[in-house]
């Protein structure tokens, strides 16, 4: 008798150690279970957050309608499942008009753990965010000491050069023809070969505002045959913000070039071509008020910025 | 000698029942960590990768704050998060040259090593998740 007793002790000290350590598996399984489920209840919230804040901007751009573009933010949020104040979910939506439009999207939601809860973690809070941009570039990092003509671009803004052009024409001050450019370095007066030079490596960030029909044209360009390999050396393969002017170097807009190669010597050409439209405006723009936007001159940006 | 019997063969009994126990708790234990691991790594693939395509990082593709700010949320989630790469592609995954801009997309590769605890599995020695993302540079 007292053998089985004991027996039976031992058997309910399998069960004991069974009991505690299924919690430990149950928490450790459900751990893995749920933060797997709470990865992908991340993922579909930033991607609600992301497309109403592209679709606000993109509203705003066009309708100029500051509220009508935050309740197109509400309801693309709420086509994917993010409804403010409807299960724990939180959809806020703000607009920058400053520069553009800036729209800032933030969904809160809650995840519904369905194995912590037996260790006390019902749920897990999941905060994502989301920024879209739209409007006119405004700003161009790394621009290159070269203009090009707006004879390049047609009517519409399309660049007629996409596949590798030589370009290079004539020795002016200005680009004359749709294939010629000039040397600047955003300034006035006599264009500084060293200067330039320092340009194309990267030593000599440009910092200007340039406003619309300001002469970025060049006194005494000359060819500067030396500068030819320092864009070959430095520019080739990449795709480089550039300034575009009008016959006399007054400054119409800007362009993306992509450089294939550049040869100096008796030649003198830079190959390559357009792989943006060309923008109209100032390189500094201001807000850009919807309608007033000139779109049909180039391209505008919608994007995410955050 | 019938008691003493049946108690060694109670403590046998324990001692088998335990050890096959202990190695299904371990396996349990190693699973739910490789899956944890496993959706981890997914995870902070497509984090870096959305990060990565909003702040390129200029001519260094992966090299913005935000994106060093995203990789060090996830290492903190991810035990031994090795160093992700970038590679600048395009939408067909060609390879591409050139500073990594508008049009171009990244594709983040992070990994991280899973080695087993439980005997018979651990033999096999450490095994490595990796995951890839893509993103459009924006």
């Amino acid at each position: 008798m007292m053998g089985r007793h004991r027996r039976k002790a031992e058997s309910g000290q399998v069960i004991v150690i069974f009991a505690l350590s299924i919690v430990v598996v149950l928490a450790m399984t459900g751990l893995a279970l749920d933060a797997g489920s709470t990865f992908t209840q991340r993922r579909q919230q930033q991607n609600a957050a992301d497309m109403a804040a592209l679709a606000a901007a993109n509203h705003y751009l066009i309708n100029n309608d500051e509220a009508a573009a935050i309740a197109l933010a509400a309801a693309v949020a709420t086509d994917n499942g993010y409804t403010d104040g409807v299960a724990g979910a939180t959809v806020a939506v703000s607009l920058d008009t400053s520069s553009g439009v800036e729209v800032t999207v933030d969904v809160g939601g809650q995840h519904q753990n369905s194995f912590l809860g037996i260790v006390g973690i019902p749920t897990w809070g999941i905060s994502t965010s989301a920024q879209a941009q739209a409007g006119f570039p405004d700003t161009a990092f790394g621009v290159s000491p070269f203009v090009f003509s707006v004879g390049a671009f047609d009517d519409a803004g399309t660049p007629l050069y996409q596949t590798p052009t030589e370009f290079g024409d004539t020795n002016d001050d200005a680009p004359t023809s749709p294939t010629d450019f000039a040397w600047t370095n955003y300034g006035t007066g006599n264009v500084d070969t060293s200067e330039v030079g320092q340009i194309i490596d990267g030593s000599l960030v440009i910092d200007k505002e340039i406003q619309y029909g300001e002469y970025i044209g060049q006194y005494n360009n000359g060819n500067h045959s030396a500068l030819f390999s320092d864009v070959d050396a430095y520019l080739s393969d990449l795709d480089v913000p550039v300034a575009v002017v009008d016959d006399n170097g007054n400054f119409m807009g800007w362009s993306t070039f992509h450089v294939v190669s550049a040869e100096g010597g008796s030649t003198k050409k830079v190959t390559g071509y357009f792989v943006s439209a060309f923008v109209s405006g100032s390189l500094s723009v201001t807000a850009c008020a919807a309608l007033a936007c000139p779109r049909y001159l180039g391209s505008y940006v919608l994007k995410l910025s955050g | 000698m019938r008691i003493d019997d049946q108690h060694g063969q109670a403590v046998a009994e324990f001692a088998l029942t335990v050890g096959i126990f202990v190695v299904l708790l371990i396996g349990a234990l190693d699973l739910g960590r490789g899956v944890y691991l496993f959706n981890g790594v997914s995870e902070a693939s497509r984090e870096i990768a959305r990060a990565t395509s909003i702040f390129p990082g200029g001519t260094s593709l992966g090299s913005s704050g935000e994106t060093a700010a995203v990789v060090a949320t996830q290492r903190s989630l991810v035990p031994g998060l090795a160093t992700p790469t970038y590679d600048c592609i395009d939408i067909a995954g060609t390879s591409q040259t050139g500073t990594c801009g508008g049009g171009k997309w990244v594709r983040v590769t992070v990994s991280a090593p899973y080695q087993p605890a439980t005997p018979l599995l651990a033999i096999f020695g450490s095994m490595t998740f990796t995951s890839s993302s893509s993103a459009e540079i924006q």
